[in-house]
């Protein structure tokens, strides 16, 4: 059936809203002028050079993908065994336990980072860099149980059962039979996981100190002080970034049925 | 199985109990006690719901976040319907490009609309280069401008629940009421809306739940003069050294979050029988 | 030989989907379970595969309790409805796959991988991926996955329902032909009649979580015992009557005014029981004229069917089908007799 076009007019006023301010961003970081302004004047690669100038920047961007790493292999670490235990037994308190691992998707980022950071001061001193990796670790779960939950979902049960009776015992059949085969979900949970925690600041902001902090932090506090479009430049890179890695999951795993 | 259920779940519920219930339940403790006595005392919470510039914030807080969900809902609808009638392939392609801002750095992602809404910015210079105004027009730090930053932040979620939802609708349905004389307009208000209820409601809860917690675009775009909740709570735990007070904030952000997701949850109408 | 005793198996505490279950598979034997789905096949299988916990009684095979040996060691090849091969394995990984567990050297397991997929017609396959494979050619990597380990016992659960018609009937001679080759003990679960006769030593019909009738596939066609069985097995006609007097060779059974002369008899029946008698729509014959056995009926309705002639008619015992070859006589609408023979009609206890 025909689509009326002012559907289309609607999906590209949509699209204008959503892309609009990335083009304006990559625009503006060109810029030759030492405000931020728009339309830009004159034309310098400065501000990119002023990011890789910058220590702070390049620390923080480290700790960022050290911290995002981690958390997310953490989270998987620890996540997969529940999804497995969610979609392969029928135990009591199943739902408990569905519910408590989506919790920190509904309790709003801020919250946690102020609760973990009054949580730990109580215990004297702290890493903060552990502090930091906890917090991420916690809200990553909801991603890698669900997603990882899906992926265990979408394999029939008697491929594992086939195994089993060909003699396998639960540890080879998850090694040798499930692993290989939820791949894809395990990738689309990293990458998730992983994009969550680079640019998550409300549970970062209250978990950083002096020399330990995120990007996205290290970002905000150069935004206090400076109006120059050094920021666009980086944001230029990061929008570039994601825009890759969310091209590359979407075709290779279908990312957003996973969201 | 018990055995091994626990083997595999214990280490899991271990580390979210100490790493985030536990924090959590401290926190809520805290509201309730006297900072200096150590007593148990509702003075926070009196305090928050009875002084005018908090009753203020969380009046804006729930008003924002209404607003913003509306916005989200007539912009999403009609674009969702094109994605989800898109061959699989073009979809695939067309909605990474709407998952976009969800998966970018958040301040990258605000720090746009200071571009555009700056003192020399794209609008300023734009109206003052017209003529339509002599000075610069204060655009940021308004409500105008959380309302924006947090559309484009949201409306990825919207669409994502609403094509999901409508993906599930068979074509020969439309085609049927179309068959029956409804014209376009009708037949996706009558049969394409109320079949894809489930994805409206499920998307608004994800909109408004997330705006009213939201703290990145609150803090850039609007700043200390037009607070929300999340940069109030912010500023009484980092500027005011007020501990309590932010406890406090923090739990009302939960209760608010929470009773929302519960009441719709209640309210949500019966999963229909098509599926 | 598999022996099942006194088998329960509950799903939900103190509902019993199967309960006081016994069932014995003879060596080298192909016995299937056939039954509507929801009857307790597929959980037979399942129990004895080791897959569904037991609330009582004993399996054993080849006089080894297994009843509480975990599913990986019982040594039972089992083919899927889905197949279940292993997608991201090739052909020869999945095939050797049990070999592997069992920790046969690589030689071996060449061997003994290349001599299956030489059974089953599929030698130079064995670098495809599944998916790259028809429907039949999974069948087979599935049947060949099974029966490389060698084991005691064989179970397939419904290995032709995701197939088209035509290739089924040629799947199910090889998979006799292959299991009479290898002489291996099997159970075999389908709910299609005619592929449990066609494939069968032995036939046990299920019905919720009972065995109706056991027998060979002769006996199970001609003389069920049970009104399910009969049904099942397409008795399309059956009516109700009264057992007048026991003769050695023949029985008397009066219904509404006729009395009939009927031999199949299934279980102890004694003068004024309450019996069904039941035949099958080609057994019966209309006629002219009332003979020994016939009943007046009217026709009602005639289609024709190819081959045969279906006539619905009705009489004073109800509504019967009849259904005689094509060349025969054909009868208009109204009065007319049907005919009986005492050999084909089946009574069995109300």
């Amino acid at each position: 059936m025909k689509i009326s076009r002012w559907y289309y007019v609607s999906l590209g006023i949509v699209y204008f809203f959503l892309l609009g301010p990335f083009l304006i961003i990559f625009a503006a970081s060109f810029g030759a002028e030492s405000t931020l302004s728009f339309p830009p004047r004159g034309f310098s690669l400065d501000w990119f050079a002023n990011i890789f100038a910058n220590d702070n920047f390049i620390r923080s961007f480290w700790t960022s993908l050290q911290l995002g790493l981690l958390s997310t292999f953490l989270s998987l670490l620890f996540g997969v065994p529940v999804a497995y235990a969610l979609t392969h037994f029928d135990f009591k308190g199943a739902g408990l336990v569905e519910t408590l691992f989506s919790l920190p998707i509904l309790v709003p980022g801020l919250v946690i980072g102020l609760a973990m950071l009054n949580f730990f001061v109580l215990f004297g001193k702290f890493d903060m860099m552990m502090g930091l990796m906890a917090g991420h670790t916690a809200i990553l779960f909801p991603y890698s149980v669900r997603v990882v939950s899906v992926a265990l979902r979408n394999l029939d049960p008697a491929v594992e059962e086939a195994a089993v009776n060909l003699g396998a015992n639960r540890l080879r059949t998850f090694l040798l039979i499930v692993l290989p085969n939820i791949r894809a979900g395990i990738a689309a949970a990293f990458i998730l996981g992983f994009i969550t925690s680079f640019n998550n600041v409300p549970v970062s902001v209250y978990l950083s100190a002096p020399g330990v902090n995120t990007l996205p932090i290290a970002m905000l506090s150069y935004m206090e002080y400076y109006f120059d479009p050094t920021i666009a430049a980086l944001s230029t890179l990061l929008i570039l970034f994601s825009l890759l890695l969310v091209q590359a999951a979407e075709r290779v795993l279908g990312l957003s049925q996973f969201v | 199985m018990r055995r091994t259920v626990s083997i595999l779940v214990l280490p899991a519920l271990l580390f979210i109990f100490i790493f985030f219930v536990l924090p959590i339940l401290f926190l809520l403790a805290q509201s309730f006690l006297d900072p200096e006595t150590g007593q148990l005392t509702l003075t926070g919470y009196i305090d928050f719901f009875q002084k005018e510039t908090s009753q203020i914030i969380y009046v804006r807080t729930l008003r924002l976040g209404l607003t913003i969900t509306l916005i989200n809902i007539v912009l999403a609808y009609p674009a969702s319907y094109v994605l989800a009638r898109m061959p699989a392939r073009r979809r695939t392609m067309a909605m990474s490009l709407v998952i976009l801002p969800l998966m970018t750095n958040p301040v990258a992602r605000t720090y746009a609309w200071l571009i555009i809404l700056g003192r020399t910015g794209l609008i300023n210079n734009t109206l003052l280069g017209l003529g339509l105004i002599e000075r610069p027009e204060r655009l940021i730090y308004t409500e105008g401008a959380i309302i924006l930053g947090l559309t484009q932040l949201f409306l990825p979620l919207m669409i994502l629940s609403l094509v999901s939802a409508m993906e599930n609708i068979p074509k020969d349905v439309e085609q049927a009421a179309r068959s029956l004389g409804a014209n376009g307009i009708t037949a996706f208000l009558r049969v394409i809306v109320p079949l894809s209820a489930d994805g409206l409601v499920l998307g608004a809860t994800l909109v408004f739940t997330g705006s009213i917690t939201a703290y990145v675009t609150p803090v850039i775009l609007g700043g200390n003069r037009m607070l929300m909740l999340s940069t109030l709570l912010r500023q009484r735990s980092m500027m005011a050294f007020d501990e309590q007070g932010a406890t406090v904030v923090a739990v009302v952000m939960i209760v608010t979050a929470l009773a929302v997701n519960l009441i719709v949850r209640m309210l949500r109408p019966k999963p229909t029988a098509q599926r | 030989m598999l022996k099942i005793n006194d088998l329960r198996v509950e799903y939900e505490k103190g509902v019993p989907t199967l309960d006081h279950y016994d069932l014995t598979v003879n060596d080298g034997e192909l016995v299937s379970l056939l039954g509507p789905s929801g009857c307790g096949k597929t959980t037979t299988l399942r129990a004895v595969a080791g897959f569904v916990d037991t609330a009582g009684g004993h399996i054993t095979i080849s006089e080894r309790d297994v009843t509480k040996i975990p599913p990986n060691k019982r040594d039972i090849g089992l083919v899927f409805q889905s197949y279940a091969l292993f997608p991201h394995l090739t052909v020869f990984q999945n095939v050797a796959f049990g070999l592997r567990m069992r920790r046969i050297s690589k030689k071996d397991q060449k061997k003994r991988v290349d001599e299956a997929l030489r059974l089953v017609d599929l030698e130079g396959l064995d670098q495809r991926r599944p998916a790259q494979l028809s429907g039949g050619q999974q069948q087979r990597v599935a049947l060949a996955r099974a029966v490389v380990i060698e084991p005691q016992l064989l179970l397939l659960d419904e290995p032709l329902s995701n197939l088209d018609a035509k290739l089924r009937v040629n799947m199910r001679t090889e998979i006799r032909r292959l299991q009479q080759r290898l002489s291996v003990t099997t159970l075999y679960v389908t709910h299609d009649q005619i592929e449990a006769l066609a494939i069968s030593d032995r036939v046990v019909v299920m019905n919720q979580g009972r065995i109706e009738q056991s027998g060979t596939p002769e006996e199970i066609y001609k003389q069920p015992q049970t009104p399910f069985v009969a049904d099942f097995m397409g008795f399309e006609n059956h009516f109700a009557g009264t057992v007048r007097a026991i003769a050695a060779d023949a029985i008397d059974v009066q219904a509404a005014d006729t009395t009939f002369k009927a031999t199949q008899v299934s279980g102890d029946l004694r003068a004024g029981d309450a019996v069904w008698v039941y035949f099958r729509s080609e057994a019966a014959q209309l006629a002219t004229e009332a003979t020994p056995n016939s009943l007046p009926v009217t026709v009602l309705l005639r289609t024709f069917q190819g081959n045969t002639i279906e006539y619905v008619i009705q009489s004073d015992l109800g509504e019967f089908k009849v259904r005689m070859p094509e060349d025969q006589v054909r009868f208009e609408a109204g009065p007319a007799y049907l005919s009986l023979n005492p050999d084909s009609l089946i009574v069995m206890p109300k």
